[in-house]
């Protein structure tokens, strides 16, 4: 058992009130489909967004090759949003740590290794964080169960194949076939969404944790996660290992340098294909395009309205709204801070580089929000062209 | 009826000096243009105004004129509809505009073919008018705000606010067309200010080129 830990107490009531409200203010729906159960009833009234609003299904629609929805991209547009598949249902989050919700809100920790990041870095305070850790997990914790022994777990571990799925990063996790048949669909799903088991033992109460690995899909009936016949003291093994196994520090990587101006000219189109029209009109387009042109244009996921329009050439040397409610250039140098210097909209892009090395930057929200970190060649892209001044 | 027609002109040109710009109405629909049910039906007004606009940015002042009517045949008018649809308000942004980079010698549909100065003065009167009331309806638009501004520019003695309108979407590099550096070195031609006009060109050629930057 995870030293030092005791259970969390029942949520406040008026702090799940006031997680329910922000659960709409920060637009949770936009990706997320709250599933009410007989221990979550409150979750049916969270309504589905809009359908202009609704991002992932939309793009699940568009890779499912539904004929009734086309996407702007002659490619398809699939490929440039992959993060956005399979994005977990919120059912049966009374496993899970209240107060690794909250962290996972304000830190957008990335926890399914193959799955990619699409969590937002909010722009949220702890208290709002906890009120909606509140809201989707009100209960309190179960007394913490007695639990087997951890090297036991680990064999146990190897030989039911929990490894072909997950990861567990800062200890040995064995690899080996999954002791059950899978399909190679089942196999593909659970890949994806198989969290890092190092995340366990802050992520999971552990009398939900024996409940979980019993039978996932009691626990949350969509679960990806197979039945695996184990035995009650196999099962308290296995929670030892996930629980207290010795785990190594997380090695950080380092922010990547930046590649220095390209020494050819490059003009808006080059951008725009690779660039903007490819990424960033999904969040920054104008007011007239489907989705009130996205939360980047006229806010949303608790963001206030920026009016910043990258689907246009006109649009993007408009300029966004600052915490001021005036315009001003994205491409003006920041003043200060360790990207001083840089334009703007670059500093942005280099920030996520940074996000991801876990030393985000202070003051600059790193972009794409919630993706994978644009390749360098192509912030150099943007960076060239806004050094040959904008160039149409 | 020409007559008339400047008299009912010229009054709200009168409005367009004296008064302040109205409030914010904001209306803004959804064009789908992002992504939309298949089949899409075929939209006539949508066409029309994107012809409207390509000729517009051919330079064939007419004829963009010609479509933006065929698609809201009563666009010279203000209020025109009873609920402005953002298509709407597209298709008289060409309209404007076409009227302002024709000087005027054009015909909008109010009557008035630019045969005259007089005429022509009014018809430029009239797009700075129609942008005035876009810029209200469109406050976070710099695109609109510029045409605005360009709009404002080609009407005697308001060329001062023109030129401040400009300036400081220049000094703030929030310019987002050539055409609005362009109107401002013509402004600073007239105000003596051969650096400033020299700056504007040069961010005019940096976006568009040499041959889109012609003072002349």
């Amino acid at each position: 058992m995870p030293p030092g830990r005791s259970p969390e107490p029942a949520a406040e009531a008026n702090l799940v009130t006031a997680g329910r409200a922000l659960v709409d203010r920060y637009e949770c729906v936009r990706c997320h489909t709250f599933v009410a159960s007989a221990s979550a009833p409150a979750w049916a009234h969270v309504p589905a967004p809009h359908p202009e609003l609704d991002c992932v299904r939309c793009h699940d629609a568009i890779r499912a090759g539904d004929p009734l929805v086309v996407p702007l991209e002659p490619s398809g547009g699939a490929h440039e949003v992959q993060s956005f598949s399979d994005i977990p249902k919120i059912e049966g989050m009374h496993r899970l740590r209240r107060s690794f919700v909250t962290k996972l809100l304000l830190e957008s920790t990335a926890i399914r290794p193959n799955l990619g990041s699409s969590m937002p870095r909010f722009e949220i305070t702890s208290e709002d964080a906890a009120a909606i850790a509140a809201f989707v997990v009100p209960d309190a914790e179960p007394p913490l169960p007695a639990v087997g022994d951890a090297a036991r777990g680990r064999t146990i571990a190897g030989t039911h194949g929990c490894g072909s799925c997950h990861r567990m990063t800062g200890a040995l996790l064995p690899a080996s076939p999954p002791s059950i048949p899978l399909t190679p669909a089942e196999l593909s799903l659970g890949q994806r969404l198989a969290p890092d088991l190092r995340h366990v033992r802050d992520r999971m109460r552990p009398a939900h944790l024996l409940e979980w690995l019993r039978d996932p899909s009691a626990v949350k009936p969509s679960a990806a996660m197979p039945k695996i016949p184990l035995t009650e003291r196999e099962l308290e093994d296995l929670a030892a290992f996930l629980l207290t196994t010795p785990l190594d520090p997380i090695a950080t990587s380092p922010v990547p340098a930046r590649l220095p101006l390209r020494e050819r000219p490059v003009a808006y189109a080059e951008v725009n294909e690779r660039v903007f029209g490819k990424i960033c009109r999904h969040c920054h387009a104008a007011e007239d395009i489907i989705g009130g042109g996205g939360p980047g244009f006229a806010g949303g996921f608790g963001f206030r309205k920026r009016g910043l329009d990258l689907s246009t050439y006109d649009g993007a040397r408009s300029g966004s709204i600052g915490d001021d409610g005036k315009r001003q250039s994205v491409f003006k140098p920041l003043q200060s801070g360790p990207l001083a210097g840089t334009p703007k909209l670059v500093a942005h892009l280099i920030a996520r580089h940074a996000e991801v090395a876990g030393t985000p930057v202070p003051g600059v929200r790193g972009m794409p929000l919630g993706l994978p970190p644009l390749p360098l060649e192509e912030i150099q892209l943007v960076e060239t062209w806004i050094a040959n001044g904008r160039p149409e | 009826m020409k007559r008339m027609v400047l008299c009912w002109v010229t009054s709200f040109v009168a409005a367009l000096v004296l008064t302040a710009a109205p409030q914010d109405a904001h209306a803004c629909g959804k064009r789908r243009e992002f992504v939309h049910r298949s089949p899409p039906a075929a939209d006539p007004k949508l066409e029309n105004v994107r012809k409207a606009e390509a000729w517009l940015a051919e330079g064939n002042h007419q004829r963009a004129i010609k479509y933006a009517r065929r698609a809201f045949p009563n666009l010279e008018q203000l209020p025109a509809e009873p609920e402005v649809s953002p298509l709407f308000d597209r298709a008289q942004r060409v309209a404007a505009m076409a009227t302002v980079h024709a000087h005027g010698n054009v015909d909008v549909g109010n009557g008035l073919a630019g045969d005259s100065e007089q005429e022509r003065a009014v018809n430029r009167m009239w797009a700075a008018f129609v942008m005035q009331h876009q810029h209200a309806r469109h406050r976070d638009n710099v695109v609109v705000e510029v045409q605005y501004a360009q709009a404002v520019a080609h009407v005697d003695g308001l060329e001062g606010q023109a030129y401040a309108m400009l300036e400081r979407l220049a000094t703030e590099d929030l310019m987002p067309t050539a055409g609005g550096y362009l109107t401002l070195a013509r402004l600073q031609t007239h105000r003596g200010d051969a650096r400033g006009r020299d700056t504007s060109l040069a961010r005019c050629r940096e976006i568009a080129g040499t041959n889109a930057c012609d003072l002349a």
